[in-house]
């Protein structure tokens, strides 16, 4: 019951944010493109033997976005994200796709704050296939998946975007099952961004 | 932008999961206990079946309870009933003939959920170096309806530090839900063959292979376009495209509600 009035509130922001204006396409004020790194699980993914766990990673993104700007100091700003999948996997081709709306406020010219939410849509896709894996004392047949399957999340998203003429630097996090501890986890990305004004 | 392009051309170290069957056989229902047996005998495995219980619940809550991104939700550290020649009997896979007729009376039955226990039977080993075994033994169609968790009684289960022995059994859950080892050289993962020196969390392949087998869809609500899970059934998740829907959902929601708003017309008085 708490995720759906979490998903009400925050659908209904942007809502409420186009309201105040003659019409949604006609209050873009800029459109947006990212370039960055995002990094999965934060702390909570093991990446060598001895314990030490992933605090930043080389996984590239890229996406796009528009402002429209609520009042002077509010925006509502919609995007679209897309974490490359692995180049050295070519039995499961892994896509990350974030459908993100963030409201944003202008705290300062050069400081731009951002809180929203995204749907994440995880998708794998499977090339099938069989391999020989050590098993011990012998090797066994495992099988490789040969399926598409995509597992969708929503986060709870806070961001702080550092402003330079028509270029930004953002901070990205994005919170997974923010009301359950026990799976909850931090993602999150580093983005230089480009603004086209109209 | 040159930044930009180094930066695609950039790669993080990922390999693939596995899974230990060819038809991606999973749990139909996303809870799923981990018990043990309350005839179940350890003790050459050194501990009794009250620690071995302890160690079941922080290898579901530890590792496999964590992923955000699969909806399995495992329940560990409880005791089931009796289970019939739980210690000393074979365990066989339903499919595997020749074993099941080699076992006899001796065949451990079908289980339900997932069940830990010890066992000093040679032959479901092969070997005093193989710690533990696990095999699905209960299936309807392609979904798992029961495993079982054999730690052998007669390896170095007794000689595994606390933290090895929480792997070890979180590694046979693995395999208990769907998934097969991870390649050779993904030694990151924790459903790679050996232990590795201390194991604090999964890998990202072990994270990818429950997220496949066990995908989540938010629940709550079909305003994104995202189908309504059950929290059962739902194994593909929706579409790009309906994903894409619920996008455009969001600026509908505010088109409407400006309409709403509009003042209404009054004709001259």
């Amino acid at each position: 019951m708490c995720k759906l009035i979490f998903l009400i509130i925050l659908t209904g922001i942007p809502g409420l944010v186009f309201s105040q204006e003659p019409s949604a396409l006609d209050s873009i004020e800029s459109i947006y493109i990212n370039g960055g790194l995002h990094t999965e699980f934060f702390n909570n993914v093991q990446v060598d033997s001895s314990g030490g766990m992933r605090k930043f990673d080389y996984a590239p993104v890229i996406g796009a976005g528009i402002k429209l700007p609520f009042n002077e100091a509010w925006n509502f700003m919609p995007e679209i994200n897309w974490v490359l999948p692995h180049s050295s996997n070519t039995r499961i081709i892994k896509n990350l796709f974030m459908f993100r709306g963030d409201v944003a406020y202008e705290a300062f010219d050069w400081l731009r704050l951002r809180a929203g939410t995204s749907i994440m849509w995880l998708n794998q896709h499977g090339r099938g296939g069989t391999a020989k894996i050590s098993n011990g004392e012998s090797t066994s047949q495992f099988y490789y998946p040969d399926e598409n399957r995509s597992s969708i999340n929503n986060t709870f998203d806070l961001g702080a975007e550092f402003l330079l003429d028509s270029w930004a630097f953002r901070l990205q996090t994005y919170t997974y099952s923010l009301f359950k501890q026990e799976s909850r986890q931090v993602s999150y990305s580093l983005f230089i961004s480009y603004y086209w004004e109209r | 932008m040159h930044f930009l392009m180094i930066l695609f051309l950039m790669s993080t170290s990922s390999f693939a999961f596995t899974l230990n069957n060819n038809f991606g056989a999973s749990f139909k229902k996303s809870k799923v206990k981990v018990l043990v047996p309350n005839n179940t005998t350890c003790s050459g495995a050194g501990i009794t079946v009250y620690e071995l219980a302890d160690l079941v619940k922080p290898a579901v809550d530890k590792f496999w309870n964590k992923v955000p991104t699969s909806r399995l939700r495992l329940k560990g550290g409880g005791f089931s009933g009796a289970i019939t020649n739980i210690n000393t009997g074979r365990l066989c896979s339903p499919t595997d003939t020749a074993c099941v007729t080699a076992a006899g009376g001796n065949l451990i039955p079908q289980v339900t959920d997932i069940i830990v226990a010890c066992n000093n039977e040679p032959l479901n080993f092969g070997g005093a170096s193989v710690i533990a075994v696990t095999i699905p033994n209960n299936f309807k169609g392609k979904k798992i309806q029961g495993a079982v968790i054999l730690i052998n009684d007669g390896s170095i289960f007794a000689n595994l530090s606390h933290e090895d022995k929480i792997s070890v059994i979180a590694h046979e859950i693995g395999h208990a839900i769907g998934l097969g080892h991870a390649e050779d050289k993904d030694k990151d993962a924790l459903m790679y063959f050996r232990t590795v020196d201390r194991r604090r969390s999964l890998g990202q392949d072990d994270i990818d292979g429950v997220s496949y087998l066990y995908p989540k869809v938010i629940d709550g609500c079909g305003l994104f376009g995202g189908t309504i899970s059950d929290g059962g059934n739902n194994t593909k998740g929706p579409s790009f495209w309906e994903m894409g829907l619920g996008f455009l959902m969001m600026i509908l929601i505010g088109e409407m509600i400006k309409l709403l708003k509009r003042p209404q017309a009054r004709a001259p008085a």
